[in-house]
């Protein structure tokens, strides 16, 4: 009834340029239940040993929470797996999953954020630790900017992705990202600012 | 440190912050484990994922009020659909009760579901006040094609929803008819008109943090990935 978004076959096989080289199969990747053929001739058990440290980086850029970025990954994984023999190219779509999952559990950490900040915690701590001063106030500020806004910045400046990529990946005109990345782009100066 | 990121140049600010993106990605210990997926079980898989089931929702009503809903552009205006209440005026007014149904906003952009022109529809949830819906809510009803605003209310679409998810019951059951959401449709002119709304809304979501918008593809995926699952 409705097609999925046109997507572009060779991009879920490309390295982007920050992200982690593919990782070798580890052991509970032989297992032959997830040994499934789809998404071309790719295993899923490939595809996710491919791309899974990729996505979580991203979404822990986006979300600002280990935990809850290794979980969205994993619900977005699950489902890639309904759905594997049915996925030409499911790079694109797990892109989109992901995001999605994202944008979710942004929505909730915004609510969650109140409660926290009420008791005088810091809730960037986990996602400041270990890393030099301009980087935790760039990154604490990412976390403060729209989704959207924030979305495009780390599509765009972490995982190299182009214009027509970002588009694609969330759901909008491609004339719509160069907004999203320059009003982001605004909005963590102003935050810094602050 | 933070004057000097604000103040600088442009090319700086951006090697800065590909720099820091870098880093803080590279800070992060990754767990890559197969085996937890194999124990996310169907019933787990829903209730983590009731949003997209309500949004799969709203594309399924979105689906059967494209066959009443008017969408036109130019001169055209939309017909109210049938079963649908005109409320833009009561809502602005503050007499429609929309805190006993209608708390988080979502946006959808309706052309995902075989609208001929351009049109959205506003999508209420839980969270958000009643204010915060007014303000929203009269932005489109201020940019929207006179006439085409309407408001359905909780059993309409809980009646759309039966009628279309016939064959698939156990949907409504997992989210439960108390979750079903409330939904404002309106028209625009043009897509530029839309546009113009969509950058209020954003405006408005830097404030509210309770606006969304759902674009056409995603809505597509979740269709296919919720429903045909």
């Amino acid at each position: 009834m409705l097609s999925q978004p046109a997507s572009d076959p060779v991009r879920a096989t490309e390295p982007r340029q920050h992200e982690p080289k593919p990782t070798q199969p580890s052991q509970s990747g032989s297992d032959s239940s997830f040994a499934v053929v789809g998404g071309g001739a790719e295993s899923f058990t490939d595809f996710y040993d491919r791309e899974y440290e990729g996505q979580v980086r991203r979404a822990y850029l986006m979300l600002g929470s280990s935990a809850v970025a290794h979980d969205v990954v994993a619900d977005a994984f699950v489902q890639i797996l309904k759905r594997w023999d049915k996925l030409d190219s499911p790079g694109p779509y797990l892109n989109r999953c992901v995001l999605n999952g994202c944008r979710d559990a942004a929505r909730k950490a915004r609510r969650e954020l109140l409660l926290i900040d009420r008791k005088g915690e810091s809730a960037l701590a986990e996602a400041t630790s270990g890393v030099g001063e301009a980087t935790v106030e760039l990154t604490e500020a990412l976390l403060h900017i729209p989704f959207k806004q924030r979305a495009a910045i780390v599509l765009r400046y972490y995982a190299g992705f182009s214009e027509r990529e970002i588009a694609e990946s969330l759901g909008c005109r491609p004339g719509t990202v160069g907004s999203h990345i320059h009003r982001g782009l605004a909005s963590l100066r102003t935050g810094l600012a602050q | 440190m933070t004057s000097d990121l604000s103040a600088a140049g442009e090319d700086d600010f951006e090697r800065q912050l590909r720099s820091a993106l870098e880093a803080k990605a590279s800070a992060l210990s990754v767990h890559q484990e197969v085996a937890p997926i194999s124990g996310v079980t169907e019933t787990s898989f829903v209730q983590h994922n009731r949003s997209r089931y309500l949004l799969a929702c709203a594309a399924g009503v979105l689906l059967v009020l494209a066959t009443v809903v008017v969408v036109g552009g130019g001169e055209d205006t939309a017909a109210p659909a049938s079963g649908v209440q005109p409320a833009a005026d009561s809502l602005a007014a503050g007499s429609l009760p929309v805190g006993s149904v209608a708390h988080e906003l979502q946006v959808v952009e309706s052309q995902a579901v075989a609208l001929t022109g351009p049109s959205v529809i506003v999508w209420i949830e839980q969270g958000a006040s009643d204010q915060q819906i007014r303000d929203a809510v009269g932005k489109l009803s201020e940019l929207a094609v006179p006439g085409s605003f309407n408001y359905v209310g909780q059993a309409e679409v809980e009646r759309e929803f039966r009628d279309y998810f016939v064959d698939t019951p156990s949907v409504l059951d997992v989210i439960g008819t108390d979750s079903l959401p409330t939904y404002f449709v309106a028209t625009f002119d043009s897509e530029a008109q839309e546009d113009t709304f969509y950058s209020e809304v954003e405006h408005l979501a830097l404030d509210l943090g309770q606006i969304y918008k759902v674009s056409r593809s995603e809505k597509d995926q979740v269709f296919e990935a919720e429903l045909e699952d």
